[in-house]
């Protein structure tokens, strides 16, 4: 049987259809596993920064009471450049140590924290020179549920019995690092911890029970969240050592 | 990066957003190694799959593991891509042929035809879609494997709908070509 021009176009196409199919998955099955793959290879701290900021959000998001509508967002807007030399709060050695600006952009409904480094150092020097803290207080009844950990990066989730998250994260800021906070049920305030100058939200209404602290030393982002309580999360941060 | 995040709205978006993250950066970091040689190009990348992971986030089925890690693949190999040719002229001359290629499908002989239905056919076609340019293979891959319409492809990859359609088109033409040259 003579097949017209249509009729062997549409032939082809099924059979290129199925080719098109069976050649994916053999070229998927035949790179390694992302188990085989996470052996051999690693992302940096400055992605998983970059990257942390999202998964953040979504774990904290309970807090979250609306989605947001960026165009509102840009109501109330302030930056505010807390630099070398900002700290009244800030003792001698804090100053000396203060390697990172940061940029707080208030808006309607979050805050943006933009830490950039501003040592002329290599990142490779930054990285070798950082040493995380890590809390030697964490509240009774929370086990570490989930974690990220590499010399450059940290991003700890405990949990406790209730199912209440508490979140420790830190990471080495090499250039640029950013971090959102929802102040829409929130109050903030600056406090000084162990001579830094920390950022608190905390929250009000029916989430009293949230607070977030965030602030850096040397070249070190810290960031705290959790729905304890702010005394206990501020213990917290009191206890890295 | 916060105006895409505010494009997940609901709770099902955010949990396969972290179901993406968490099982297949890895591979998505081996893909876009492999094209770019180079570490934090690589990087940057594999974080601009994951904006425009963000964006077509709706679109993204996670039943099958296998047809996920495929799309992850395809959509950091087109980034890796883009990033080569960051600074390059895309070639004019698709913008120019985009209105041709409406009636203008190969014919396909009997000769091309008996050899695509013969005992290997299919498996010598494979052979020969895996040796097309990415820039022919990605969209063709995700029209037919992953079934997106020519609008979503070019939201995938940062293309015009007339783009898609003419590099869809020149893979078909291609692998055509390549038969007919096979029986001269």
């Amino acid at each position: 049987m003579e097949l017209d021009k249509k009729q062997k176009e549409s032939l082809f196409d099924a059979l290129l259809t199925y080719a098109v199919k069976e050649n994916a998955i053999n070229e998927i099955n035949e790179m390694p596993t992302e188990e085989q793959i996470k052996e051999d290879m690693s992302f940096s701290a400055a992605f998983e920064s970059k990257m942390q900021g999202l998964i953040k959000r979504r774990r904290n998001k309970r807090i979250l009471k609306s989605t947001y509508k960026y165009g509102k967002k840009v109501a109330v807007f302030v930056s505010i450049i807390v630099s070398l030399g900002f700290g009244t709060l800030m003792t001698a050695e804090a100053v000396q140590n203060a390697v990172i600006s940061t940029v707080v952009e208030w808006y309607e409904d979050h805050n943006g924290f933009i830490f950039k480094n501003t040592s002329s150092k290599s990142d490779e020097e930054i990285l070798n020179e950082a040493k995380i803290k890590l809390p030697s207080y964490i509240p009774e009844g929370f086990e570490l549920s989930e974690s990220e950990d590499y010399d450059s990066f940290k991003l700890y989730l405990y949990k406790n019995k209730e199912g209440i998250n508490l979140v420790f994260n830190a990471a080495v800021v090499t250039d640029k690092n950013e971090t959102f906070i929802d102040n829409e049920y929130t109050d903030y305030e600056i406090i000084e911890i162990n001579g830094n100058e920390v950022y608190l939200f905390s929250g009000k209404g029916r989430d009293y029970d949230y607070a977030s602290v965030i602030w850096t030393e040397g070249n070190i982002k810290y960031e705290i969240d959790s729905w304890i309580g702010v005394i206990e999360v501020i213990r917290i941060a009191k206890s890295l050592d | 990066m916060i105006f895409y995040l505010s494009l997940i709205d609901n709770q099902e978006d955010k949990d396969k957003f972290e179901y993406i993250y968490t099982n297949f950066r890895h591979t998505m970091l081996y893909e876009a190694k492999y094209i770019l040689r180079d570490e934090d190009m690589a990087e940057d990348a594999v974080h601009e799959a994951f904006i425009k992971i963000i964006k077509n986030i709706s679109k993204i089925s996670t039943e099958n593991r296998n047809r996920l890690r495929s799309l992850l693949v395809l959509i950091v190999k087109q980034k890796s891509i883009d990033m080569i040719r960051k600074n390059e002229k895309e070639e004019t001359d698709y913008v120019e042929n985009i209105e041709k290629i409406q009636d203008e499908n190969e014919e396909i002989h009997d000769e091309v035809l008996d050899k695509v239905l013969s005992i290997h056919g299919v498996r010598h076609m494979m052979g020969i879609i895996a040796e097309l340019e990415d820039a022919y293979k990605i969209p063709l891959e995700l029209k037919l494997f992953h079934e997106y319409s020519n609008k979503e492809i070019a939201e995938i990859l940062d293309l015009s709908e007339g783009h898609v359609r003419i590099r869809i088109f020149r893979a078909r033409q291609q692998i055509i070509k390549k038969y007919e040259q096979e029986n001269e």
